[in-house]
């Protein structure tokens, strides 16, 4: 494939083919060196195909192979003339990163630490099917689930009024429509809020372990050595069940609408089109089962962090530091070629990364720019950094999300045999609680690549900027 | 390539098989025990219960794909894990159709350890050939 360095950071597939426009990749020389050897470059320039896509096909340096779409991708549709693609989102819609910091500091937790990993354990669900009996809804509590998001669990207690301030589009986004939510989609979510799910998906208490940019944390409220829990969930089964019904109907709805792929999981379907809405109706509704999903775990980390230091849950004071999408579709606005356009926003294994001033940005952030969380695998770090005006001129407002895997399941589990992995993570300061073993294995930190190493691409090519580091101390997974 | 017509494919972010069968029915059913050892240890699901499933698609690959999302379905709702599948498939009128009699038992924690939990079936290199020995297709989990 013909592949053009632009500048040290970016480099351009150019336009041929079918192709409506260029494919740019934000990446290392070594990182573009790794991806000869698979299908993602290849996903870029097929997603250069989709009718409607504006300014460039983007991909984001933790780039890899994906259904469709690479993860890592961001496209940016017409709203009015472009299409939507479920492949654009992914499988988990709205799966998503939460960070929580609180008024502690690691030498006070250090010693209740198992202790406190076994309350997260018992009482936020991993794993296998169901979330909590005590959480279960009826028709109407799923409705309100699917309507309102973060503010449904708010309202019945689970989380605090001002949690909505410093959550993406306030925990819920606009255009759900429950009703497009199919029978099955509701069974599999029925007992499944206020559960993490399994594989990546994880749970943390972490610390602040660096600061790269002093006002910025304060902005965000942290500082060194400070006590902070994150989650890395999404829209569980529903979701699941939403984006597999969806691409079912988009693959006839391609062929209808005489749109011509070249990998049948782009199928997609014109954003205006019955098939386009109904999509982004039942996709929006996940997306907030997403947020109220995160919002429910978020409120059991609280109360069992506080119940293990033996204080009432305000005592903690934790507080949402910020909630991020890293798979959604979203319309928001943006200049190109000089003009404002409503763009639907693709971002598949990608964060917004908004700038100061942006009147979408939050307000307890607005003079500094939005949270950017970016989790890594459970043995080294995770990353907060803040966005910036030149990812909202050059990639949609986006930046990447995360690590990627570089091992296989098999070669992770292979290269555990014989290695006691709770005890090597427990000498590294990390206690750990998983519902399978195999998690563990397959999850261990080298079948990840260096999260380390996707931030600086970022942190240098300018889409968003270094603020903290954070390093898991606990950890619960599915 | 296994008795029950599968062999797992490496596959560094998913889980993905190789299905073979004779006839596309022993593909299907071959499809269904793929699903069971990936989630859980194949050999401890014993027929308890049986059902029957029926679908229809414009195509076989969309019909491999619904068939296989129907049982993980009925696993994420009902726990109900697959032993045996006996799927006959039939073409008509450029539709294909699925008639199914599938027997399991619902998941025992104590002996049915999960291996990994599944989100989806994706469509990634499903191409349902026909060889000299029959039908084969790549089939890749979403995990």
């Amino acid at each position: 494939m013909k592949l053009e360095r632009i500048d040290k950071h970016r480099w351009r597939i150019p336009r041929s083919g079918g192709m409506l426009v260029d494919g740019i990749v934000y990446a290392d020389a070594e990182m573009i060196a790794d991806l000869q050897n698979d299908q993602s470059l290849e996903q870029v320039r097929n997603v250069a195909h989709l009718p409607g896509i504006l300014g460039s096909s983007l991909a984001m340096p933790d780039i890899h192979w994906g259904y469709g779409f690479p993860i890592g991708g961001v496209a940016g549709m017409d709203a009015e003339d472009g299409v939507v693609s479920p492949g654009g989102v992914g499988y988990d819609i709205n799966c998503g990163v939460r960070l929580m910091a609180s008024t502690l500091c690691r030498e006070e937790v250090s010693p209740q630490l198992r202790e406190i990993v076994t309350h997260l354990f018992n009482n936020v669900p991993t794993g296998v099917g169901e979330g909590r009996r005590d959480l279960r809804l009826s028709d109407d509590d799923m409705r309100g689930v699917l309507s309102q998001g973060a503010a449904w669990a708010i309202k019945r207690g689970l989380g605090e009024a001002d949690d909505l301030d410093r959550i993406e589009e306030r925990g819920a986004l606009p255009n759900a429509d429950p009703n497009l939510v199919s029978a099955r989609a509701r069974q599999r979510g029925a007992t499944q809020l206020g559960s993490l799910g399994s594989g990546n998906h994880f749970l943390e208490v972490q610390y602040v372990a660096e600061i790269y940019d002093e006002p910025v944390a304060a902005a965000f409220g942290l500082f060194k050595d400070q006590i902070t829990v994150m989650i890395h969930s999404g829209s569980r089964g529903l979701g699941h069940q939403v984006c597999q019904e969806h691409l079912r109907v988009m693959v006839d709805a391609a062929r209808f609408y005489g749109i011509n792929l070249p990998d049948r999981q782009l199928c997609c379907a014109p954003i205006r089109s019955p098939e386009g809405r109904a999509y982004l109706g039942a996709m929006a509704a996940a997306a907030n089962f997403a947020f109220a999903n995160r919002q429910v775990m978020s409120h059991w980390a609280r109360e069992s962090i506080a119940a293990a230091l033996g204080v009432a849950p305000g005592r903690t004071g934790f507080r949402v530091v910020y909630d991020v999408c890293h798979n959604i579709a979203k319309f928001e606005t943006f200049q190109i070629d000089g003009k404002e356009r409503r763009v639907c926003v693709h971002r598949k294994g990608s964060t917004r990364a908004y700038p100061a001033g942006h009147p979408q940005t939050p307000a307890p952030y607005r003079d500094v720019g939005q949270p950017v969380l970016i989790p890594g695998d459970m043995g080294r770090y995770s990353y907060v950094l803040v966005g910036t005006e030149k990812a909202h001129a050059q990639t949609f407002g986006s930046t990447c999300h995360g690590a990627g895997r570089k091992m296989s399941r098999r070669q992770a589990k292979r290269a555990v045999r014989g290695r006691d992995l709770i005890e090597d993570l427990e000498r590294r300061g990390i206690y750990i609680r998983a519902a399978g073993m195999a998690t563990i294995a397959e999850e261990m930190p080298e079948a990840y690549k260096d999260v380390a190493d996707v931030v600086r691409i970022v942190h240098e090519a300018g889409l968003s900027t270094r603020v903290a580091q954070l390093r898991p101390i606990g950890v619960i997974k599915g | 390539m296994t008795p029950q017509g599968f062999t797992f494919v490496d596959h560094t972010a998913d889980v993905a098989v190789r299905l073979r069968g004779a006839t596309l029915d022993d593909l299907f059913a071959a499809a269904a025990g793929a699903l069971t050892a990936v989630i859980t240890v194949p050999e401890a699901v014993v027929p308890r219960r049986s059902f029957t499933v029926a679908l229809e698609a414009s195509d076989l690959e969309l019909l491999l794909v619904d068939w296989v999302g129907e049982l993980l379905y009925r696993f994420e709702t009902e726990q109900l894990l697959v032993a045996t599948a006996q799927a006959r498939l039939a073409e008509q009128g450029g539709r294909w159709r699925v008639n199914a009699e599938i027997s399991g038992e619902t998941r025992d924690p104590a002996r049915h350890p999960i291996k990994v939990l599944v989100k989806a079936v994706t469509f990634h290199g499903l191409r349902i050939e026909r060889g000299p020995d029959g039908y084969e297709t790549l089939l890749v989990f979403d995990i």
